[in-house]
């Protein structure tokens, strides 16, 4: 396994951060706004996307009004992916970009619902937080926060994959 | 013959996840970086100032209009 140097490490993250930009400005025929992102890169390497910002991810609640992603309907998703340039095992010889963390949090005002896929492996154990996860229900309309809800564990998934979800569900299929 | 013994000093490695999956649409953006480049300054990405922003530290991606670019329009 070969040393990466920051360098490489800092250009190949900024490359995939173009292309997340890419694909996030490819929805525009289903969206209604797309609110700029908070992007960087650390001295480390390790990069990072927020839709729209952290401090707007981490404050999501039942009540938030739409950001990140706003939907024609007035659906929203918001998200973050930490990644970094390094090999994907000790005994892989290419390294690639892998994805550190993600949430991906798609939020229906309209039905008082949401799904999230998370993949944090630093929270929780696996027999509370499988490594990817789902999280899916709804609340009522006085709730403060989301409620308690179960952990499904799930296949890792992609933000293209996660946006094609929302499409054919609550597009394509409902018209 | 004595066997080698040699002192382990392996870091556990984090697990991770892949960024995309081979064949995806993806792997195709990341072999064609300039298709990439092409269509964010299209829509109105401001390539410099984003680097900028990414090498100084982290920021909000500067862009205009972008709502205004469907992927149809685009093809």
């Amino acid at each position: 396994m070969r040393r990466i140097t920051r360098d490489k490490a800092f250009h190949e993250a900024k490359k995939f951060i173009r292309q997340q930009l890419r694909l996030i400005y490819s929805f525009g025929d289903i969206t209604l706004r797309i609110d700029s992102p908070t992007v960087g890169v650390l001295d480390d390497g390790t990069g990072y996307i927020y839709m729209p910002s952290k401090a707007s991810y981490e404050r999501i609640n039942p009540s938030s009004l739409p950001s990140g992603i706003v939907f024609e309907d007035g659906s929203f998703l918001v998200f973050k992916e930490i990644f970094r340039y390094q090999y994907a095992s000790e005994t892989e010889r290419t390294p690639e970009i892998r994805r550190i963390e993600y949430s991906y949090h798609y939020h229906r005002p309209q039905s008082n619902s949401f799904f999230r896929y998370d993949f944090h492996p630093d929270v929780g154990n696996m027999e509370t937080h499988p490594l990817f996860h789902l999280h899916a229900g709804g609340w009522p309309d006085t709730a403060d926060d989301f409620p308690p809800h179960v952990r499904f564990p799930v296949a890792e998934i992609s933000l293209r994959e996660v946006i094609d979800l929302i499409r054919i569900s609550f597009w394509e299929y409902m018209t | 013959m004595r066997k080698s013994v040699k002192p382990c000093h392996k870091q556990e490695q984090k697990v991770t996840a892949a960024a995309f999956q081979k064949g995806s649409f993806e792997e195709y953006l990341w072999n064609h970086p300039k298709e990439v480049e092409v269509f964010l300054e299209k829509i109105g990405v401001d390539l410099e100032e984003l680097d900028r922003i990414i090498e100084q530290g982290g920021g909000v991606v500067p862009f205009k209009n972008a709502k205004n670019y469907s992927r149809q329009s685009l093809s």
